[in-house]
């Protein structure tokens, strides 16, 4: 045992000691067998999210448990990556039988907050309101697509996605006030979808819809900069 | 990866066969602890094995100059560690890779998703210093940092994960 050079939290040193022990104990020189599914309980949107998701009104949305991450990665990712050393990757959203003809969007699962075993924490995104019965309605202007985007802090960048309407052409974004560059955008089932990486480190990016080559315009409710929260 | 066939391959390179069956015998004693430590590190299972295999790699040629073998290779592997997640960083993976363990055990699960979440330099002070149980000086001279800077590395790393888990 050596001896402590910092402020000494007897509980959180032992916690850490067993946990590092307990993980690194998994890696073996056997293949790597995947953990029987369990119940997570209690967590919900809100105080109690480990990560901070930032959904946005519309067509974006936090998705959490009742079913269990049964495989990382998963299959059929439509874009898979790292950022800042965690994976994520990007599925096809899910379907709802009670929303059929609706829009399934895409859905990101990021690999720190979907470990096997536990509840899916994953964020989604789909162009369009919401209808009465939670389904989205894949209507609305240019303008809309400002309220089908979303964020998930990954360590200390941020993954930031959204849904774009179909006269939406171009997608420019800005990190810390820098130069604007165009994002990538891709096509699934028909409609069209972005994701940017906000490097970590970080503080502010602006995300703004170019229709003809021109800025959209932001609703009342939206604005085209957004903040990577700390801590 | 059997350690007698991974090591075949160096039998080419210009020792004395004497020292072969030493670093055979260092691979049996350190890949799985080394394994381990680049996982904490990394938090892939693949890129742990990599930065393993390559810290070996480096080591092999240069076997009749090191004194502590194990204090190389854990310096190789901390500093491989980093540069693999910079360059995981850089480049998109389009290939999904292997799924990796969690422990099953959600208190333990819990933290270590929290740990997983620092900033890459207090990650390595925390695993350096709980898993591998190294005093804060000699962290410093692993990842050449001045001691203080550790110690506020491991005091932040603290508070953030204090605050997390209240």
């Amino acid at each position: 045992m050596t001896t402590r050079q910092h402020d000494v939290d007897p509980d959180l040193d032992e916690r850490l000691r067993r946990t590092l022990e307990a993980v690194a104990a998994t890696v073996d020189d056997e293949p790597v067998t995947v953990a029987k599914p369990r119940r997570r309980r209690g967590r919900a949107i809100g105080a109690g999210v480990t990560i901070a998701a930032l959904p946005l009104a519309a067509g974006a949305w936090v998705q959490f448990g009742p079913e269990y991450v049964d495989r990382i990665p998963p299959a059929n990712p439509i874009v898979s990556g790292s950022l800042d050393g965690e994976r994520y990757w990007l599925v096809d959203g899910r379907d709802i039988p009670r929303c059929a003809g609706s829009p399934s969007g895409i859905e990101l699962i990021v690999e720190e907050d979907n470990l096997v075993g536990q509840e899916w924490n994953t964020t989604g995104a789909a162009f369009g309101s919401y209808t009465e019965d939670g389904c989205v309605t894949g209507r609305g202007g240019p303008a809309d697509t400002y309220h089908s985007d979303g964020g998930v802090v990954v360590s200390d960048g941020m993954l930031w996605m959204g849904a774009l309407h179909s006269e939406v052409d171009e997608v420019r974004a800005s990190l810390d006030g820098g130069e604007g560059f165009e994002v990538d955008t891709f096509q699934h089932e028909g409609d069209t979808y972005y994701l940017l990486e906000v490097p970590p480190g970080t503080a502010v990016f602006t995300v703004d819809y170019l229709v003809d080559g021109r800025p959209v315009p932001p609703p009342a409710d939206e604005r085209r900069e957004h903040v990577v929260p700390t801590g | 990866m059997p350690a007698s066939d991974d090591l075949t391959g160096v039998t080419h390179l210009d020792m004395s066969d004497s020292e072969l069956p030493v670093i055979e015998e260092t691979y049996r004693d350190l890949r799985l602890p080394l394994l381990r430590l680049a996982f904490l590190l990394t938090g892939s299972r693949e890129t742990a094995e990599d930065v393993v295999q390559s810290a070996f790699a480096s080591a092999t040629p240069r076997w009749p100059e090191i004194d502590d073998p194990r204090a190389y290779l854990r310096r190789s592997v901390v500093n491989l560690a980093k540069d693999g997640q910079r360059r995981e960083f850089r480049h998109r993976r389009l290939l999904p890779p292997a799924p990796e363990p969690v422990t099953a055990i959600p208190e333990l699960d819990e933290t270590w998703a929290l740990v997983r979440r620092l900033p890459l330099t207090q990650r390595r002070v925390v695993v350096l210093h709980y898993y591998e149980d190294l005093p804060l000086v000699e962290i410093g001279l692993l990842l050449d940092r001045p001691a203080s800077t550790v110690r506020s590395d491991l005091r932040r790393a603290l508070a953030r994960l204090r605050k997390d888990l209240s």
